[in-house]
């Protein structure tokens, strides 16, 4: 129980830090999703199945206090979590969290999230096909990957300790 | 009956993923229902409130930088007030004349931006003022440099503002020289678009836009930005203009609800007409 707490808990941290400090970090319009990188971490911890509905329940809390369309963070975020299980491993669930594939894994869960995600929003913008892959889902990737450096070395950290 | 336990004992997580998949896209349609739109509105209120004193700390922050910026406006506004003064009389000079109504002012309410959500295409801010200061959705939000936006959804105490720079942001614009009317939309990018507008029309790189009459939304006459690129795309009818916003999105900090609503007869004898 105090587990689930914890996680709402970090959820609500997440969306009002997103709401109110990502945006000063943003470069031509592009931001880091962290809601996707601890939907990761929640796959990577937990497994495929916890992953897929912790992503939905996290998408739609987002959806909800965003004001964005309601469901389609829902959905992105289902997916990611869902491929980000793919990685899960049951007999050392922190193992991949303080290694590189947990950057590998956000990459890979950011390029289906953001495909979904952009390739919807995007219909019917006087937005070229280059933009749309180049700005708005490789840069907001490759973003997301750069942020998600800071768990990864928490993670490697705290990995070390544990093992000295 | 076991055959199907059985499946769906095997590919759980498939059956979970498509079940997720299902609930998400059947709320697609659920964005315009009033009752989801109350659950969110106390949703953002509750959001809202945990945000103001995180966006005290990140204004911190910034506040150095800011006061430069203050003060450097505040040179060119004075020197801006002066010339606008000067264009006032003069303005009141010509209206007597011209025997022109005067416009009448709109009521502003100040707001604070607690919050914003950039995620490169539907971008929107949160304020801190709702019902309880008398803003009401669709209502116009405007800062000193123009046009920012429009309220899409209230709380009591907090609002959502839905900004120019945003995929289904679209109103109708003119350009104050020629007169030309078009639609101005967000192009994906820091810029805007004038579009419908003929080749043959009159639009040229440093004209002001400014919101039209035809807005059911927005009052005519509310700065929207400067044309910065005027283009003939071989092929089309129409020109490529783009549009610079007047207003620095990446710094928006305090704005304006304008308390304007549109004429409900207009809008209910145009819809009329549209049924027919």
């Amino acid at each position: 129980m105090i587990k689930y707490a914890r996680y709402v808990l970090v959820v609500v941290a997440l969306l009002v830090f997103q709401a109110s400090v990502i945006p000063f970090i943003s470069l031509v319009g592009v931001t880091p999703d962290l809601l996707l990188i601890y939907v990761v971490v929640l796959s990577l911890r937990e497994g495929q199945i916890p992953g897929t509905v912790g992503g939905f329940l996290i998408g739609l809390a987002s959806d909800f206090v965003t004001g964005d369309f309601l469901g389609l963070g829902a959905l992105t975020k289902t997916i990611a979590g869902f491929v980000a299980g793919f990685f899960f491993n049951e007999t050392s669930p922190l193992q991949p969290l303080s290694t590189y594939t947990f950057l590998v894994v956000v990459g890979v869960a950011a390029i289906a999230h953001n495909m979904i995600h952009f390739g919807f929003l995007l219909q019917g913008m006087p937005v070229g096909v280059s933009e749309i892959v180049f700005k708005f889902i490789i840069g907001t990737t490759v973003y997301t990957v750069v942020v998600a450096l800071i768990p990864y070395f928490l993670f490697s950290a705290r990995s070390k300790s544990i093992h000295t | 009956m076991q055959r199907l336990i059985y499946f769906m004992q095997v590919y759980r997580e498939y059956v979970i993923l498509a079940a997720l998949i299902a609930i998400s896209v059947a709320l697609f349609p659920l964005n315009d229902n009033p009752q989801i739109k109350q659950l969110r509105a106390y949703t953002i209120a509750g959001l809202g409130f945990l945000h103001e004193p995180v966006s005290v700390v990140t204004e911190t922050v910034t506040l150095r930088a800011e006061n430069q910026r203050l003060r450097r406006s505040n040179i060119q506004l004075a020197d801006e007030v002066y010339q606008l003064r000067e264009a006032r009389l003069e303005n009141i000079r010509l209206r007597r004349k011209l025997e022109f109504k005067e416009r009448s002012s709109y009521d502003l309410v100040a707001a604070r931006v607690v919050g914003q959500s950039i995620d490169a295409v539907r971008n929107t801010i949160t304020l801190n003022v709702g019902k309880n200061n008398g803003v009401r959705e669709q209502m116009p939000i405007v800062s000193e440099s123009g046009l920012v936006g429009r309220v899409v959804l209230t709380s009591d105490n907090y609002s959502i503002g839905q900004v120019l720079l945003n995929m289904d942001f679209r109103t109708s614009a003119k350009v104050e020289r020629s007169r030309i009317d078009g639609i101005v939309q967000w192009d994906g990018s820091t810029h805007l678009r004038l579009s419908n507008v003929a080749k043959t029309l009159d639009v040229n790189e440093g004209d002001v836009i400014v919101t039209s009459e035809y807005s059911n939304i927005f009052p005519p006459g509310i700065f929207i930005g400067i044309v910065s690129r005027v283009q003939n795309i071989p092929g089309s009818i129409t020109k490529d203009i783009r549009v610079q916003p007047g207003v620095d999105f990446s710094r928006l900090e305090e704005v304006f609800v304008m308390l304007y609503k549109a004429d409900e007869e207009k809008i209910t004898l145009e819809e009329y007409f549209d049924r027919r």
